[in-house]
Order: C-alpha cells, then sequence, then structure tokens
C-alpha cells in the first residue's frame, strides 16, 4: 500500500480556497499525553471524563486564521516502541506531525529526535514539525532542559513548545502556529519557523482569541 | 458431428473421443476435441476473428451442455490470457481480446442483478437531476468498465488501480466543469462522486476483487493460518485493558468483531471502510468501558490487533488490498474511516510482523507458544468458550430475577386479594346481620297476611278463592288420573275439618294423621246419622271457598309448624280432593286392583297406592282402617275393620260425614266461618258452586267412566252400591243445599 503514495491527490489538501483541511499526525512515546494534548486542544478538556469524548485517537478541530479556516485532522498513533515500525502508515500523507515528548523524563525527548529523524527522512517533504515539551506544569521535575530542546529545534528547523495539557498552556498556541506555517510551508522551514513559534508564545492572548473564534 | 448429437443418456465412447479423430479422448470443455487439437482449433478460431460469432453458434449449437459451454469460456479467458503472457504472439491479436471484453461486459451489463440494484438506487438518488445527467453519468461508468475489462488481463493490477484512480479524478472533473452537471448542487456532485466509485466497483468486483493476477488468495491463506497459530495471544500479551469478565465488554468485543467480519460480505470500498470504522468505534467503546477515559492510540491500535486476532476475518488480505487500491483515495487518505483503516492496516502488518520481541516475551516462550507447547494460560479463550455458558447463566440469572419479581407481585396480589376477600365478608356479614336485624321487618308482614287472611275470613271474600279450585281440578284430573281425582273431593272435607279443627284447638300440633284421627272419630260418629250427611252436603259447596281459606289459616297456624308440614299439608290438600273424585268414580282404578283385594284384605290401601305420587297421602285416609289407628278411636276399628274389603268407599262417606260434623262444630264454635260458605250460595255462585263441584268429577267420571264405569259396574257389582250412593249423596247434597238457600 505505500507503493502508491506518490499518486493521493487531495483536494483539501491545497491552500486553494477559504477551508484548507490537514491531516496531523501526532509521535511521541506512551504517556507523554499526546492524547491529553489533543483533547485540551480539541475539547478544552482535561482528565474530566465525558461522555461524548469516545477517543480521543481520531478527532478533527478547526482554527480560524485570519482570512482561511484550517480544519485539523488529528492522527494519533501507538506510542509503544513495538509499534514504532507501522508509524509510516500514519504519517504517510500528512502535512504536519506533533512531536510530542515528556519533559519529565529524559527518554521521551530521545524517542523524539528519532521521530523528528525518522518523519525527516521518510515523510511528506513539506512536513511541518513540531516538537512539545508536554507536562510544563511538572517543571519542577524537568529532566529536559528548555533550552537543549530549543537548540535541537532549531538544528532541526522545528516548531518547538513547551505545553501543558493540565493548564492549557501553549496548547492552542503550537496548533495554531502550524496552522500559520503550513500555508507558508517553503518560506518558514528553516531557523526562522522557531523564531516564529516562539513569537507566538509571547503573544500569547491574541493567537488564542483567533483559536477560539470557530470553535 | 458431436455438437449436433442430441443428448441421451448413453455416450458411446466415439462420442468421447476428439472430434478430429485423432484417438485421443475429448472434452465436452474443449469442445469434443482433446486438448491438442483444442489448442490448434482455439488459434485457428482466434486467427479468423470470429470467435463471437462462433460463440454464438456454438451456444446455438450445443443446447445441451451450456453450461459446459460457461466453463469454457472461462477457460478461453484463462487461456487467453496465459498465451498473451507467455507468448505475445497471440497478444497481438487484440479481436480476440475485444470479443472477451464485451462478452464480459455483456455479462456485467446483463447477468449481474446487481446492477440493476445499482442503477435503481441512482434513480432514487438523482433521478430528479434529469435525464441527461444520468445518460452522461452512465456513459462514464460503462467507459471505465470498458477500459478496465480491456486491460485487467494485460495490465498489472498497480496500474489498474492507478486507471481506476484517474478514473475517479476524471469524474470529479467532469462533475464540476462538464455542463451537463450544471445544476447540480455541490454536495450532490460529492455524493455522485461516491455512487460512482460505487458503482463502478460493485460492477466490477468480481473482476477486481482478490483478481486472479496477484497472489491476493495465497495471502488471504497465509495470514488467516498465522492468525490461527497466534491464537494463544492474549491481551495482555499485547499490553491492552480488555476486561474479560465483564459482559458488556465481552458484548462489545463480539459487536466489534461482527462488524469486522462484515467486511467481506460487502462490495463497494466505502462500504467495506464503513464497516472497519463500525468495528473501530466499537473498540472504542470497549476501551472506554475498560478504562474509561478517552482512548487514544496507545490503547487503540492494541485492542484493534487484538480483535483481528480473535476475529479472524476471511480474505482478510485480499479486503485490505482492495481498498486500498480501489478506494477514492482522498477517502483512504483522510477522516475517520481512512485513519480506522490504517490502523487495520497496521495490525494486520503487525500481526505479519509479530515476533516475540514484539510481545514482550522471550523467543524460547514464543517458540513454545507456537509450537503448542506451551497452551494458552488465560483468559480470553477460556472466556469464549465459557461465554455461551456465562452468557446464559446472566440471562437465566435475569430470568430468574424477573420470575422472583413476578412471583412477590403475584403474592402481594394473593394478599391484597385475601385482605379484600376478608373485607368484603366483613362488609357481608355486616349487612347480614343489619339485615337479619330487619329480619323481625319480614315476619311482620307474614302477621299481615293473617290478618288479611282473618279479614278474608270475616269479609266474606269468597268468589275470588273458588276461581283457583276450579281451575286445579281439571289440571289434577288431567295429571293424576281418575282415582286421584276422588281424592280431590275427599280433601276439601278433611281441610275444612282440619280448618275447623284447628279454629277449635288453636294451638294443634296438626300431625297429619292427628286430623284424620279425628275425622275418624266424625265419621264414626256421623256414619250413621243421616242429618249429619245431609249437613255435610251443605257444606260440601261452600266448603270450597272455604278450602282457601282453610289453607290460609293452615298457613298462618303452619306459622308454628315446619314448612315441610305445611307443604306436606297442602299436597294432601291436591291429594284428598282427587281421593273424593275417585270415589265418585274410584272404578277406575280400584276395579283393576279388587281381585287382590279380595285375596287380601289387608291390602286395601295398596289400590291407592301405586297409581300415583300421592298414593301415600292416599293412603292416609285409609289409616283408619289399618290397625294402628285402632286405639287413637275406638269406633274407628269397627267401622273399618267390618267393611275391609268396601273400606275404601266408604271412607270418603265416612269422612263426609265426618266433615260434616266438624262443620256443625264450626257452626257452633265459630259463627262466622258459617256467613263466609253461604255467601257463595247466592244464585250465581250456587249454580257455579254447583257446576264447580260437580266439574271434577263429572269430567273425570265421565272421561273415564264412560270408558270404565261400564266394565267396572259389572266388576263391582257387590261395591259399586255403596259408590253408587255417594253422587247420589252429592245430588241429594246438592240439592239440599239449593234447599237450604
Amino acid at each position: 500500500m505505500a507503493n502508491r503514495t506518490s499518486t493521493a491527490q487531495r483536494p483539501n489538501g491545497a491552500t486553494q480556497g477559504r477551508i484548507c483541511q490537514f491531516k496531523l499526525v501526532l509521535l511521541g512515546e506512551s504517556a507523554v499525553g499526546k492524547s491529553s494534548l489533543v483533547l485540551r486542544f480539541v475539547k478544552g478538556q482535561f482528565h474530566e471524563y465525558q461522555e461524548s469524548t469516545i477517543g480521543a485517537a481520531f478527532l478533527t478541530q478547526t482554527v480560524c486564521l485570519d482570512d482561511t479556516t484550517v480544519k485539523f485532522e488529528i492522527w494519533d498513533t501507538a506510542g509503544q516502541e513495538r509499534y514504532h515500525s507501522l508509524a509510516p502508515m500514519y504519517y504517510r500523507g500528512a502535512q504536519a506531525a506533533i512531536v510530542v515528548y515528556d519533559i519529565t523524563n529524559q527518554d521521551t525527548f530521545g524517542r523524539a529526535k528519532t521521530w523528528v529523524k525518522e518523519l525527516q527522512r521518510q515523510a511528506n517533504p513539506n512536513i511541518v514539525i513540531a516538537l512539545a515539551g508536554n507536562k510544563q506544569d511538572l517543571a519542577n521535575k524537568r529532566m529536559v532542559e528548555y533550552e537543549e530542546a530549543q537548540a535541537y529545534a532549531d538544528e532541526n528547523g522545528l516548531l518547538f513548545m513547551e505545553t501543558s495539557a493540565k493548564t492549557a498552556m501553549n496548547v492552542n498556541d503550537i496548533f495554531l502556529a502550524i496552522a500559520k506555517k503550513l500555508p507558508k510551508n517553503e518560506q518558514t522551514t528553516g531557523p526562522g519557523g522557531s523564531g516564529q513559534g516562539r513569537r507566538l508564545v509571547e503573544g500569547d492572548t491574541g493567537a488564542k482569541t483567533a483559536g477560539n473564534c470557530c470553535k | 458431428m458431436y455438437a449436433t448429437k442430441q443428448p441421451t443418456l448413453r455416450i458411446k465412447q466415439a462420442d468421447l473421443k476428439c472430434k478430429n479423430g485423432c484417438g485421443f479422448f475429448g472434452n465436452a470443455e474443449w469442445e469434443g476435441y482433446c486438448s491438442k487439437c483444442y489448442r490448434d482449433y482455439m488459434q485457428k478460431q482466434r486467427e479468423r476473428n470470429t470467435s463471437q460469432e462462433k460463440a454464438e453458434h456454438s451456444k446455438a449449437r450445443i443446447p445441451g451442455f451450456s453450461k459446459f459451454e460457461e466453463k469454457k469460456r472461462q477457460q478461453i479467458d484463462k487461456k487467453n490470457k496465459y498465451l498473451k503472457n507467455f507468448t505475445p504472439v497471440f497478444r497481438k491479436s487484440s479481436s480476440a481480446k475485444d470479443s472477451g471484453k464485451s462478452e464480459r461486459h455483456h455479462e456485467l451489463r446483463h447477468s449481474n442483478p446487481e446492477m440493476e440494484k445499482l442503477t435503481a438506487e441512482y434513480i432514487t438518488k438523482y433521478g430528479v437531476w434529469g435525464e441527461h445527467v444520468r445518460k452522461d453519468f452512465l456513459k462514464c461508468v460503462n467507459s471505465v468498465y470498458t477500459k478496465i475489462l480491456i486491460d485487467i488481463d494485460n495490465k498489472p493490477i498497480e496500474d489498474i488501480a492507478e486507471l481506476i484512480q484517474k478514473y475517479y479524478n476524471m469524474f470529479s472533473d467532469r462533475l464540476n466543469r462538464n455542463s451537463v452537471y450544471e445544476e447540480v448542487i455541490s454536495d450532490v456532485r460529492d455524493q455522485m462522486l461516491d455512487f460512482f466509485e460505487k458503482f463502478v466497483m460493485i460492477g466490477l468486483y468480481s473482476v477486481l476483487f482478490c483478481p486472479h493476477t496477484t497472489n491476493d488468495e495465497e495471502k488471504d491463506l497465509a495470514i488467516q493460518d498465522r492468525i490461527r497459530k497466534l491464537s494463544w495471544v492474549t491481551a495482555h500479551h499485547l499490553g491492552c485493558c480488555i476486561s474479560e469478565t465483564s459482559m458488556e465488554v465481552r458484548d462489545l468485543v463480539y459487536t466489534a468483531i461482527t462488524d469486522l467480519l462484515g467486511i467481506d460480505s460487502v462490495k463497494a470500498p466505502q462500504e467495506k471502510l464503513a464497516c472497519v470504522v463500525r468495528c473501530c468505534r466499537s473498540i472504542m467503546e470497549v476501551l472506554q468501558h475498560c478504562q474509561g477515559a478517552p482512548v487514544s492510540a496507545d490503547e487503540f491500535l492494541p485492542a484493534l490487533i487484538f480483535i483481528v486476532l480473535k476475529g479472524n476475518p476471511a480474505r482478510l488480505k485480499s479486503n485490505i488490498h482492495y481498498v486500498t487500491r480501489f478506494c477514492n483515495d482522498s477517502r483512504l487518505m483522510q477522516g475517520e474511516g481512512g485513519y480506522y483503516f490504517t490502523n487495520l492496516c497496521c495490525a494486520v502488518s503487525f500481526i505479519e510482523n509479530l515476533t516475540a520481541e514484539s510481545l514482550s516475551m522471550t523467543e524460547e516462550e514464543f517458540k513454545a507458544y507456537m509450537t503448542g507447547v506451551i497452551t494458552p494460560v488465560s483468559a480470553w479463550e477460556s472466556a469464549l468458550v465459557a461465554c455461551e455458558s456465562m452468557h446464559q447463566l446472566c440471562e437465566h440469572l435475569s430470568l430468574l430475577k424477573n420470575l422472583s419479581e413476578r412471583t412477590d407481585a403475584v403474592q402481594k396480589g394473593t394478599g391484597e386479594l385475601k385482605e379484600n376477600i376478608n373485607k368484603f365478608k366483613n362488609e357481608i356479614t355486616k349487612k347480614v346481620s343489619s339485615v337479619l336485624a330487619k329480619t323481625p321487618l319480614i315476619i311482620k308482614p307474614r302477621k299481615t297476611l293473617i290478618d288479611f287472611d282473618l279479614h278474608e275470613s270475616t269479609n266474606d271474600n269468597l268468589p275470588p278463592p273458588i276461581i283457583p279450585i276450579i281451575k286445579a281440578r281439571p289440571l289434577e284430573e288431567i295429571e293424576d288420573g281418575n282415582h286421584n281425582l276422588a281424592t280431590t273431593n275427599l280433601f276439601p272435607f278433611e281441610n275444612t275439618g282440619n280448618a275447623d279443627l284447628q279454629s277449635q284447638n288453636e294451638q294443634q300440633q296438626p300431625a297429619f294423621t292427628n286430623f284424620y284421627e279425628q275425622n275418624l272419630q266424625l265419621q264414626s260418629i256421623g256414619l250413621t246419622s243421616d242429618k249429619q250427611k245431609s249437613t255435610l252436603q251443605l257444606n260440601i259447596t261452600p266448603c270450597v271457598p272455604d278450602l282457601q281459606t282453610t289453607e290460609l289459616s293452615f298457613d298462618n297456624q303452619s306459622l308454628n309448624l315446619d314448612e315441610q308440614q305445611s307443604g306436606f299439608l297442602e299436597l294432601s290438600n291436591v291429594n284428598y280432593d282427587i281421593d273424593f273424585s275417585d270415589l265418585s268414580a274410584d272404578n277406575s282404578v280400584a276395579e283393576e286392583l279388587t281381585p287382590e283385594k279380595h285375596k287380601s284384605p289387608s291390602f286395601t290401601p295398596d289400590p291407592f297406592s301405586p297409581i300415583g305420587s300421592s298414593c301415600n297421602i292416599a293412603q292416609t285416609p285409609l289409616l283408619p282402617s289399618s290397625a294402628p289407628l285402632l286405639p287413637t278411636t275406638n269406633t274407628a276399628p269397627e267401622s273399618t275393620s267390618n267393611p275391609n274389603q268396601t273400606n275404601d268407599f266408604f271412607l270418603p262417606a265416612a269422612e263426609a260425614d265426618r266433615v260434616e260434623t266438624i262443620l256443625d262444630q264450626t257452626e257452633e264454635m265459630c259463627t262466622a266461618n258459617l256467613p263466609t260458605p253461604l255467601k257463595p250460595t247466592t244464585s250465581q255462585y250456587s249454580g257455579f258452586s254447583k257446576q264447580g263441584w260437580q266439574i271434577p268429577s263429572i269430567p273425570c267420571n265421565t272421561g273415564d267412566y264412560s270408558s270404565l264405569n261400564m266394565s267396572q259396574s259389572q266388576a263391582w257389582v257387590p261395591n259399586s252400591n255403596v259408590n253408587v250412593t255417594n253422587p247420589n249423596k252429592n245430588n241429594q247434597n246438592n240439592d239440599e243445599f239449593e234447599k237450604q238457600e
């Protein structure tokens, strides 16, 4: 099935038109909080369990960005090591990926690095990759330094933010950053990309209102 | 020629030989040629470019071998393919290909009932958009059919898939750009694109699903075998948390498995995808039940692998390949269906490449499991086995619960019913007691009756009572017969006597015999006196009205008596009437019995007993003749004992005499009674009373007399003298009665 990726043609995947739909893959070791991140982004909830939430494996969320509406289709992946080899099937054809690691666990950061490598090597060459250091609320137990991760992101041209699904810190921002980066994919690749993401973290409120308009 | 032969029951050996006569055996699949000759024949046929005509021709020629021809055609197709693949020379003969294509196309168009269904579905869904839209749609579909059927045999399946995808895109473009679809709104265009895909794929399903150019079937078998070998894998091995004990979870697991198995039963790629989505949603629910939190892919994928392992769907690989090849890419690459299908592909891929490491166990352990050295330790397998019984157990438990609930309800109901019954009982007893308290009031009206009777007697309301007696007599005549009539005549005397006696002795206990004893006494007294007889007869006529009064008086007095006695008295009244008539016309019965009477003097009471139901009572007047009565009256034995044979006939007379005396007594005792009997003696009633008096006797006499009296008179010569006297007495009585007036 992998032999036919070239023929994939997505009428909505391109940026023409006002509504853009993007496939976003969540990668990362299990228990780093991938699904929590998505649930916070999509449902605005954390841990409090609602009947309506059947699963966090496949979710969609729409954000408004200037004149375009960006619809994220978020594919969660199994993070366990044993399913690592299956990941290409998920990120095949994805326009964006968020690689999540746990800032309290150095190993997860190591795994994140391998994911990034793999994506850069195998995935869609124009894929937008964001690195998310989750569980920022547990910063006192931090094992992965912010600077270290930031340096790595800069090196590899990744969007980078430290997020917290629990406190919702940077959750919407990282998705918005990706949404902004997606249409102008070619321009933002490189060291500048991370700077943009950084800027967005600082300009928090404005971005949030933009993100909420379509909810 | 072989083909022209009519099919017969026996096939000769010559028919089995090759048509070319090469000596080898032929085969019906090869149109009667041997394999070698058939190949030559086919070559020639192809070279002649007339295979289509030939096919039709052969169809016509061999009507009995249509099935064989079907097979043959398939064979040809295969052969074509074979030749194409290995002998490029034949591939150039495009005409044969065309013919094959058109045949198959024909087959697709006409022999497939699903196509009709699809066309109907199109009309119901998109028929509103007009005929030109429909025509263009079907034109596009047909062009795909044609192209694919041409290419299917000479291109790898991947190229065909590319082609199909191109067609999807082409049709999508056509929908958006062609003027034909201008009127169709954009939403419907998307739906039409989906329907186009469905239409094309269902039409080509037989060709494109598990095509023979691929080794899909082998892969199917391989994965099936693999899954069977991995049946020992548990949810625990996969690191997913499916609680096997929860019934709800089990049900959901089965739902998921069923949905997954359904993938093979639908044809369109989007339908297969829908099956996968349903299955995965069920799995989501399972996991939600197990962990009570939103499900992430970390849990979902192992669960899906587990479900695939337990479900072991048929033709799994073929289905997956079919969907990946021919499902519209845009659907497969995005959306829920795409996501879940990707997960399914991942699960299958994981199962195919499953190693000891991926189950986080040692190589030795894995090998032991795979070779069956270690049997599955737990859980799901046994749960699966036990599931049915568990399920039944649960059902039975719920059933029992239901039953117990119902029993409780029933018991409650019975309790309520009991209460109600008790309430009702109490109410009824209360009511009854209250009514009983009022019962004296009910008795009082009876007392008023008594008063009424008294008034009646005093007021001399004689006439009305007469009528019932008159009526009663003929009835009795009819019913009881002649001799009973005699008793009827007897009775009034007795009654009057009784009444008089009762009036005399107000507190009497009128045991029936007592009356007669008294009567007998009276009889004995008055038998001899003619005067008394005459007075008796005076009373006889008036006593008819008296009868009523006496009856009533009986009732009054019977208040003291038992009802049976009173009833008995009433019956006795009737019977004695009859007896009396019997005296006047007693011949009828007595006649037959006389011989016996002569033989046995003690037999005297019997003549009346067999005659009717009143026999017992009829005997009672005769009792005075019998011994036991003797002590009561001294005179009675004398009178009765002497004329044993004639006793029957004397008795009424005696009774009449007796009554007479009673009447005399009554006259003496209560003068009020006297006028009452006298009043009917007015001119109207006298005549009437005469007739009324005589009517009972006359009809019974005449009716039976006419026939019986004649014979009786002769047979009863000695006795009849007495009998004769009685009517005379009656006459005399009447006369005297008239005289008294």
